[in-house]
């Protein structure tokens, strides 16, 4: 049973060694690569929001800052929408969690911080538990359960009197100091807390995209045919996205209470997980700064266009907005200014030659 | 010696027809077997039984001595069991050697670096796509990427779903060479092809099993087969010889 056979085709000694580069238009068409440039870009947009933020009036200010909690927010969910396409409306319900929670260690006695690393470790671990049946499903049904999720939770914490506070509400504390800066409300260092702890998590979901963990993810997400036979759990991998989600949601949640100062159902109604995704949608799921960006359209721009137009009209124009999002294509407002920034940069330097 | 393949009395029904029925064959370490038959026969069933997405009525599937019967599709891998698809399964947004080096993560050449995979592209004549995202390279590279991903977890068993179907005639004979390029550097690996194209099975493989309304109808060197009179039958449709 031999076979005759030809010469190899290919010398392998002659594979060209490389690193596992992307071209520029690769990185700005998938939102990954250029860890360093886009690292960069975070730490300059958070100083811009800082300095616009400073600049501001009070309630500018105040509105800023709850942008930054939104865009903690969107950065959890995103890792759902870009890496695994699946639509969370949920996201609302993970800060609830985090809100309620911090606020009933904290009014409990528990020291801020701890009743803080309680109350995110509590939501983590919830949202890891409401994960595992969650991703048994797929497509429209995943955005359906957790739209009943989202929809169920005023209910539930009015319900949940004792722990919640009910139609009432629950005060979170306002003397919580770090280094001598006062963190609440619209405070300096509430801002430089919401920032800082933003671009944390921004720097960590970046460099995660960017290494084995986003790529297991990507893989499962684009492809899970090729992921199962190639020796990844698809519900591992889900269920530890939406962890990382939930987790998110809790940090925004806890840092919602710093800013408000009070908490009540009303805070977290369903359209809450709504905009949380939209702003994901508008400002680009794949990118770790876009999520910024998708922050400030969520908690500045329905705050703005009610100086512009009625109320009534806030959430048509809020709808017109994402359709003109969605109908531009690509990956959202943050792929749009790379590419023009690609394309700036291949106008003056020129066009870089990628192939061998 | 261990047959690398061996499948007992296995059974597929898909709301109560038949997929497949009592097939049984057992294929030897290194040997490159061809699955063919008419569309509908069963050979991607086969193909998706052995790699554990379908799990069979009954029977046994046993790779090199171990019964995969309780082995999950993602744990086949460490069995040394990979496959490919009639339509390349790559991630959109991860380039051709990220695509490839996937397969090394879980598989058995964990160890395997970005140089061996692009040692796998370049024995498959594709390195030069290394950096670019699937979307920007050829139908013919993309399933030669999936080859090379396959490839780099060390398998011991290749399962191959049509890898010239949407091929041009070019990039077939570009395959053909790149698959006698493996099995030179491979004289261990076993094959199952499954493919349409008989000629091209013919050319890499030396053993062939004919499917046929999920019954094996013939099995053993592709010569034989190919002049068999049942398989002219059922496959080419006609007695003659072509």
């Amino acid at each position: 049973m031999t076979t005759t056979v030809d010469r190899p085709t290919a010398d392998p000694g002659s594979a060209p060694r490389r690193r596992r580069r992307l071209s520029d238009r690769a990185a700005t068409t998938t939102g990954r690569g250029r860890v360093g440039a886009r690292l960069a870009t975070l730490v300059v947009a958070c100083l811009a929001i800082f300095a616009f933020g400073q600049s501001s009036t009070p309630a500018i200010k105040y509105a800023v800052i709850l942008s930054v909690v939104y865009a903690i927010a969107v950065l959890g969910n995103n890792a759902v929408l870009g890496l695994l396409g699946e639509m969370n409306l949920s996201s609302g319900v993970s800060m609830a969690l985090g809100a309620y929670a911090f606020c009933y260690f904290a009014n409990d006695g528990m020291g801020v911080v701890a009743a803080a690393v309680a109350a995110v470790a509590l939501s983590t671990a919830l949202a890891a538990i409401v994960a595992i049946p969650t991703t048994r499903l797929q497509g429209i049904f995943t955005a359906l359960a957790t739209f009943a999720l989202a929809y169920a939770i005023p209910t539930l914490a009015i319900y949940m009197k004792e722990y919640t506070g009910g139609d009432e509400g629950t005060p979170a504390p306002f003397d919580f100091e770090i280094f001598g800066q006062l963190v609440s409300g619209s405070t300096t260092g509430m801002l430089v807390a919401a920032l800082v702890v933003f671009a944390v998590l921004a720097a960590a979901s970046l460099l995660m995209l960017n290494a084995a963990p986003g790529r297991a993810a990507l893989m499962v997400g684009e492809s899970e045919l090729a992921g199962v036979t190639n020796g990844f759990n698809p519900r591992v991998i889900k269920v530890l996205v939406w962890t990382w989600a939930g987790f998110a949601g809790a940090v925004a949640g806890v840092l919602y209470a710093l800013t408000v100062g009070f908490i009540g159902p009303t805070g977290f109604g369903f359209m809450l997980g709504v905009w949380i995704l939209v702003g994901g949608v508008v400002a680009g799921a794949r990118s770790a700064w876009g999520a910024l960006l998708g922050g400030l359209f969520v908690g500045l721009v329905p705050v703005e266009l009610q100086s512009y137009v009625p109320a009534e009209g806030t959430s048509i124009v809020f709808g017109v907005i994402l359709l003109l999002a969605l109908l531009a294509g690509g990956n959202g407002l943050a792929q749009w200014i790379e590419r023009i920034g690609l394309l700036i940069k291949e106008r003056t330097f020129g066009r870089k030659k990628v192939d061998a | 010696m261990t047959a690398a393949l061996e499948v007992r009395e296995l059974y597929m029904t898909f709301s109560g027809v038949d997929a497949l029925s009592s097939v049984s064959l057992s294929v030897p370490q290194g040997t490159w077997m061809g699955l063919i038959g008419p569309n509908g026969s069963g050979k991607s069933t086969m193909l998706n039984v052995l790699s554990g997405l379908y799990k069979p009525r009954a029977g046994a599937v046993v790779v090199s001595g171990s019964d995969l019967g309780r082995v999950p599709a993602r744990s086949r891998i460490k069995h040394g069991v990979c496959r490919t698809f009639q339509h390349p399964q790559l991630a959109a947004s991860l380039t051709i050697l990220e695509n490839v080096m996937v397969g090394a993560v879980r598989g058995r050449g964990a160890s395997a670096d970005d140089e061996t995979g692009l040692q796998w592209l370049a024995r498959l004549g594709c390195a030069e796509y290394a950096e670019h995202l699937p979307a920007e390279v050829p139908y013919g590279v993309q399933k030669r990427a999936e080859v090379a991903r396959a490839l780099i977890s060390e398998p011991s068993l290749l399962l191959l779903d049509e890898p010239a179907a949407g091929l041009s005639a070019r990039e077939r004979a570009e395959l053909v060479a790149a698959l006698r390029e493996v099995r030179e550097v491979l004289p261990d690996l076993t094959l199952c092809l499954v493919e349409h194209d008989v000629g091209l099975v013919a050319s890499v493989c030396t053993e062939l099993a004919v499917l046929s309304a999920g019954k094996l109808i013939a099995h053993g060197p592709t010569d034989e087969v190919l002049a068999d009179d049942a398989v002219k039958l059922a496959y080419l449709g006609s007695r003659s010889t072509t």
